[in-house]
């Protein structure tokens, strides 16, 4: 009866395994993001360089002192990895530990920010998606806790998805409004084509007296007719408007989800501009299936459990028949 | 209460963060037309949430702290989004990428010099792959333009310090062929002949000895 209320998305059969599984996926990216990221080199920067952005401004300068050293940073990359495993693992299942890796990414993320001239996007909307399922009970499932789920109404488990899935459309939605305003000069010039050529003068295309073909960005360039770039420019930006329509119409959520890692391929082939935490991210438009994959692996970790549980409590030594008592069953 | 919570309340409350927001921009002359109209289409959309049922009643059963948290975070993301590019309000941001019209194919590039006199272009994404490519030249851009804007500051500037902090990342990784000198190099490419290097133009905008 309640779950009814959960049709907006699909997300009526969220368990407790769905939410685990989610923190599995989003603390899966976080660390192999964080393994692939040599933040440590950024200590090589002046601190004069660094200028705290937002939240962080609250530190005063002696803590930054440290922080940016080489060694400081590497404790943050390490501080951030701990805290994103133990979450990833439910090894200390407590909310205090996910919202601490949350707060810990917040810091990581500040810091590449303070290094940078203009604040970017990238990373956040999976920053804000961790965020939301660590307020949650995302440790009811895949952890070292015992078994409180059916103490929790289920719909708990489901807001994590609504509230993720509001949040990647409004995100879209802005970009598509900001650039509606602007004017129609930015769809009109040739401000795609310069985009792909200034990427591609900044990854090295020009050496000295020789200029570098962009290849695959050649077709984008020259052989795809410049009026059809123009209007899948102006399509996509239309399709990100309407984003928000994916949260109430089944068909429109096929043609979004579609539309979107198709978009982010081709920005990170003709901008270099990557986003595949947004792609992660697509699990929660995922409907039914997912909830299904989550249920069958909480019962294939059960059932290990079960076997692991059977095989310690199993005596080395063989027990001999005779030392059990008459009309007592043995479970070998 | 129950009047906050029905659609037209939340609705209301959120206009009252938007116009707050941008009455602040106004104030700091960031004020243009468009974003009055960004902040209809955005109100449009909290309308739309928090009229359709299913959400309603599925966020009515979420305990009260919990919910007092997603409402924080609503209004979070309407501030990072109508106050200012987000340096002050991260670790919400404007969501606008790509949204300028660019009429010139344009590039900031390090081209440093070893010892022998070899030209080399330091890759900003080789040197600090967690900037990548973007982040780091936008940095240099806007150290540029401080420089340029603060001619007192020219002994020592923010551009000095990244350029020198670039050239001693390669010459720790390339210790037999150190470079000498760092040089911030803008680039324009004709947009219709962008294969012509004759039609390209080059300028040094800063250059600095290690």
């Amino acid at each position: 009866m309640a779950n009814r209320n959960v049709d907006a998305l699909a997300h009526r059969s969220a368990t407790s395994s769905s939410l685990g599984l989610l923190r599995i996926v989003l603390f899966s990216t976080w660390t192999a993001y964080i393994l692939a990221d040599p933040l440590h080199l950024l200590g090589y920067l002046p601190i004069d360089t660094f200028s705290a952005p937002g939240v962080l401004r609250v530190l005063p300068d002696s803590i930054w002192h440290v922080v940016l050293s080489e060694m400081g940073l590497m404790v943050v990359r390490l501080l951030t990895l701990s805290f994103v495993l133990l979450g990833l693992c439910g090894l200390l299942p407590h909310r205090s530990v996910a919202i601490g890796a949350a707060g810990a990414l917040v810091l990581y993320q500040g810091i590449l920010r303070g290094f940078a001239g203009h604040i970017n996007h990238a990373e956040l909307l999976l920053l804000y998606a961790t965020g939301i399922v660590a307020a949650f009970p995302c440790f009811d499932a895949f952890s070292m806790r015992k078994a409180t789920a059916s103490l929790r109404s289920q719909n708990i488990y489901a807001v994590p998805f609504v509230v993720i899935g509001v949040l990647f459309c409004i995100t879209y939605s802005f970009v598509g409004i900001v650039r509606l305003m602007k004017g129609p000069d930015l769809f009109l010039s040739e401000t795609f084509r310069n985009l792909v050529l200034s990427h591609w003068i900044g990854m090295g295309g020009i050496s000295g007296e020789h200029f570098v073909a962009p290849s695959v960005r050649v077709w984008i360039l020259d052989a795809a007719p410049q009026l059809l770039v123009k209007a899948s420019y102006v399509a996509g930006t239309v399709l990100e408007l309407f984003a928000p329509v994916a949260l109430f119409s089944t068909r429109f959520r096929y043609l979004f989800v579609s539309f979107v890692p198709v978009f982010h391929v081709l920005s990170a082939v003709a901008l270099g501009v990557v986003f595949f935490e947004n792609i992660v991210l697509l699990v929660v438009f995922s409907q039914v299936w997912f909830h299904q994959a989550a249920s069958r692996a909480a019962r294939a970790v059960t059932a290990m459990r079960s076997l692991w549980f059977v095989a310690h409590q199993t005596p080395n030594r063989p027990i001999h028949p005779a030392s059990v008592p008459i009309g007592r069953r043995v479970d070998r | 209460m129950a009047a906050l919570a029905s659609p037209n309340g939340i609705v209301a409350f959120a206009a009252l963060v938007v116009c707050g927001c941008i009455i602040l921009m106004a104030r700091a002359g960031w004020w243009r037309p468009g974003l009055m109209l960004e902040g209809l289409w955005c109100l449009a959309l909290v309308r739309c949430l928090s009229a359709y049922q299913p959400f309603r009643a599925l966020f009515s059963q979420v305990p009260m702290p919990l919910r007092l948290g997603l409402v924080g975070f609503g209004v979070a993301l309407l501030v990072g989004q109508f106050l200012g590019g987000g340096r002050h309000v991260y670790p919400f941001v404007r969501w606008a990428m790509y949204t300028d019209a660019e009429h010139q194919a344009r590039a900031v590039i390090l081209e440093a010099t070893t010892v022998v006199g070899k030209p080399v272009q330091l890759r900003h994404d080789e040197l600090f792959p967690p900037l990548r490519r973007g982040r780091f030249g936008s940095k240099l851009r806007y150290a540029y333009k401080s420089t340029v804007r603060d001619a007192s500051r020219r002994d020592s500037t923010e551009l000095d310090l990244l350029l020198r902090a670039a050239g001693q990342l390669y010459n720790r990784a390339h210790p037999s062929a150190p470079i000498v000198t760092v040089a911030l190099v803008e680039y324009v490419v004709p947009t219709a002949r962008y294969w012509d290097r004759a039609l390209h133009t080059s300028r040094v905008l800063w250059r600095t000895a290690m």
